[in-house]
């Protein structure tokens, strides 16, 4: 057991330093983090360029609480627009004149409690929304003066301290308060699919570099020598993982770039939206991902045994990418209907689940226990195909120029049982 | 125990087809054994079975005098027909690699990786990636790597096979240094003045069957009574019992029939009164014995 931990370590190792080494994996992991780079330096170019750029819109601020006053310099230190009632804060909101509207109620020093309120944006990604770095230090700053200037009383400093809890109320364009769901749900679609295209590509990505680095060891016969070395599991288990973490790397600079990077461009152009990330649906994406990337890895790792030249697993890559790549076709159906029977199908089949999961998961359409259930079914399937794919993996390794028929499987999984 | 290679009786089935049948060799520790045969005559297959890569359906391998375990190949250095190291890694990188797969710490690994380098004269190429190598210096490489972990058996299949004759002549001096340090070497190969030059014992096959095996030397002698080469000016008219004349650089060579003894080619020329500058039995090469054994095979068939 130790023996053959070791041997799937040393494997490990090689294919990872092998791997990440490559230029392309070095130019698609840092593409998205260098576009995103891209687009914020445009945008900070072109701010900085621009004779008529538009002054930021104020902060609109209501404070219900009697002990509250505001100096003259806070409101221009801070960019706050003062409104005395709540409905002049969502007027102001409603035509524009401010960017969003802080409300301190008069229970504030109790409960810490701030109302944010907010028209578009803030719901983009879904869940989570708040507002954006700027405006947050300009409130805790206030909060923090005016707390300080007052006589310090255990519980003014324990509020200045602590600063505020922000309860969200998105206003919608007739003043009235809206429902998150609306907007939340649009612009998790949008995040989500993007993951999942983001996540299917890596996949794709990841099995089909996988298959074909098995068929070029096996056409150049390097495979001979590392099975004088190595248990052909080892060799198969420490690939599989090499190339998945590799992958994961990639998807952590991906989706790390974009949780750094994008807030910082929305915050440039603050009027326009904000970009909270959900963490929570980037923790399933995740596991359906290294889910998803087990089972074709596994299946691709198979096929690059079995293919007599790297062409020709090239080729049957397909059997992988195919299913993949329908499983984006029906997102559609899904989507308009998360809760359906095909949506509940897709979910548990191993090669759709991860996509079908991902956007059940970012409409609600999927309970905790379906999640667990569908993820535990890829992995199952994916062990299973381990099991079978390691015996068919000696069998067709050590076949040169030769197909390996359903036949010669067959009769590889009875000699290895 | 002496023996560090050991095949039993092996044979080995893909689909219908017998490509190994029922052959057995046996190679000793400090010795050089050549495994010879035309292409498709199942040598590959016979090493990849001894280094227990393929299985036979028959038979069986002792490897260093135990079962063929993962611990006893970490002690067997193996170079494959196909060169083909990683294209886009360092020389330096794979070769760490190589050893490290052979249960050498990275340390170790990378001294010996140099020393190696040095002796194959590709110590500058150590931070080259292997596509700017040449097919020659890649093989080497790959060589070197065989080599790294000092084994006790070491396996080549094709050894010289696309090697200008400079780097034949390295390849085979490092052998040399190898046998004198007591591993057994066996190759597979079809350049018989290689197996001349370096094997003691040899195993030829075809179509997977034994044709011939044991020490070269013996081999030879058994035919080398049947050719006869003489130099001289010219040839008696008739030679009773020579079945096949041959000139070959001034000189006769003849092959004689079953039951003629030498000395009455060299009667002939006495009687005839023919001065004669040279005369000696021949041994046959190993090529003709090749070819020979070979042809009569498949003409059997």
């Amino acid at each position: 057991m130790l023996e053959t931990l070791n041997e799937i370590r040393l494997i490990f190792a090689e294919e990872l330093r092998r791997f990440t080494r490559g230029k392309g994996y070095i130019i698609l992991t840092l593409a998205v983090p260098t576009i995103l780079l891209v687009v914020m330096g445009v945008i900070l170019t072109v701010r900085a360029v621009s004779p008529d750029r538009e002054e930021p819109k104020p902060i609109g601020i209501v404070v219900l609480l009697n002990d509250f006053t505001f100096a003259p310099d806070d409101l221009q230190r801070f960019r706050f627009l003062a409104f005395n009632t709540r409905q002049e804060g969502i007027d102001a909101l409603t035509k524009g004149t401010v960017k969003e509207v802080f409300v301190i109620p008069e229970d504030y020093l109790k409960t810490g409690r701030v109302e944010w309120l907010h028209g578009k944006g803030g719901a983009f990604s879904g869940i989570d929304p708040g507002p954006s770095d700027t405006s947050s230090a300009a409130l805790r700053a206030y909060l923090r003066t005016t707390l300080a200037i007052e006589e310090m009383m255990p519980e003014l400093l324990a509020r200045a301290v602590v600063g505020a809890t922000l309860e969200s109320v998105h206003i919608g364009e007739d003043g009235q308060p809206v429902e998150e769901d609306a907007d939340t749900k649009v612009g998790t679609i949008v995040v989500s699919l993007v993951s999942i295209l983001l996540l299917i590509f890596s996949i794709m990505i990841g099995a089909a570099s996988l298959g074909e680095a098995v068929a070029e060891e096996k056409e150049s016969r390097m495979i001979d020598v590392l099975l004088t070395c190595v248990k052909p599991l080892s060799l198969m288990a420490g690939k599989v993982l090499a190339i998945g973490t590799a992958q994961l790397i990639m998807i952590t600079v991906w989706v790390g770039s974009v949780v750094v990077i994008a807030p910082r461009i929305a915050d440039i152009i603050s009027s326009a939206f904000e970009f909270p990330i959900n963490l929570g649906l980037l923790v399933w994406a995740l596991a359906f991902f290294l889910a998803g990337y087990f089972v074709s890895a596994v299946i691709m790792a198979g096929i690059g045994a079995v293919a007599t030249k790297v062409q020709e697993a090239n080729q049957l890559a397909f059997l992988v990418i195919f299913p993949l790549l329908a499983s984006i076709y029906v997102l559609g159906l899904i989507l308009s209907n998360p809760d359906g029977s095909l949506a509940r199908v897709l979910s548990f089949i191993p090669f759709t689940a991860p996509s079908a999961m991902m956007i059940r998961l970012a409409v609600d359409g999927a309970s905790a226990l379906e999640s667990v259930a569908s993820l535990a079914v890829i992995v199952l399937t994916g062990m299973a195909l381990l099991w079978v794919f390691a015996r068919v993996f000696r069998a067709g390794l050590l076949m040169y120029g030769q197909r390996m028929s359903l036949r010669r499987v067959i009769r590889a999984l009875r000699e290895a049982g | 125990m002496n023996v560090a290679l050991e095949i039993k009786d092996v044979t080995k089935v893909y689909d219908s087809r017998t490509v190994v049948d029922h052959v057995s060799l046996m190679v000793k520790r400090g010795e050089t054994f050549g495994l010879l045969g035309p292409n498709g005559s199942g040598k590959t297959t016979t090493i990849r079975m001894a280094l227990d890569i393929i299985r036979p359906e028959s038979g069986s391998v002792s490897l260093l005098g135990g079962m063929p375990t993962r611990e006893a190949l970490t002690r067997v250095g193996y170079l494959p027909e196909e060169r083909g190291l990683y294209q886009k890694s360092k020389v330096m990188d794979i070769l760490i690699y190589l050893g490290r797969l052979k249960r050498m710490d990275a340390a170790t690994a990378r001294v010996r990786a140099k020393k190696m380098l040095k002796r194959v004269g590709l110590y500058e190429y150590r931070n080259k990636k292997v596509q700017a190598l040449s097919r020659g210096m890649t093989q080497l490489v790959q060589f070197a790597g065989a080599l790294l972990h000092k084994p006790d058996l070491i396996m080549l299949d094709e050894p010289f096979a696309g090697l200008d004759p400079l780097n034949v002549h390295l390849m085979k001096e490092i052998l040399r240094e190898q046998k004198e340090r007591g591993a057994a070497i066996v190759f597979s190969t079809h350049q018989m003045p290689d197996v001349e030059e370096l094997c003691e014992r040899v195993l030829l096959i075809n179509d997977g069957q034994t044709l011939l095996y044991g020490r070269l030397a013996e081999l030879k002698r058994a035919r080398g009574t049947r050719s006869v080469r003489v130099t001289a000016d010219r040839q008696p008219e008739s030679i009773p019992g020579v079945v096949d004349t041959k000139v070959r650089n001034g000189s006769f060579e003849y092959l004689m029939g079953e039951g003629t003894k030498p000395e009455e080619v060299l009667r002939a020329y006495l009687d005839a009164s023919i001065l004669v500058e040279r005369y000696e039995i021949a041994l046959p090469s190993l090529n003709q014995i090749f070819i020979e054994e070979v042809s009569r095979a498949r003409n059997a068939k």
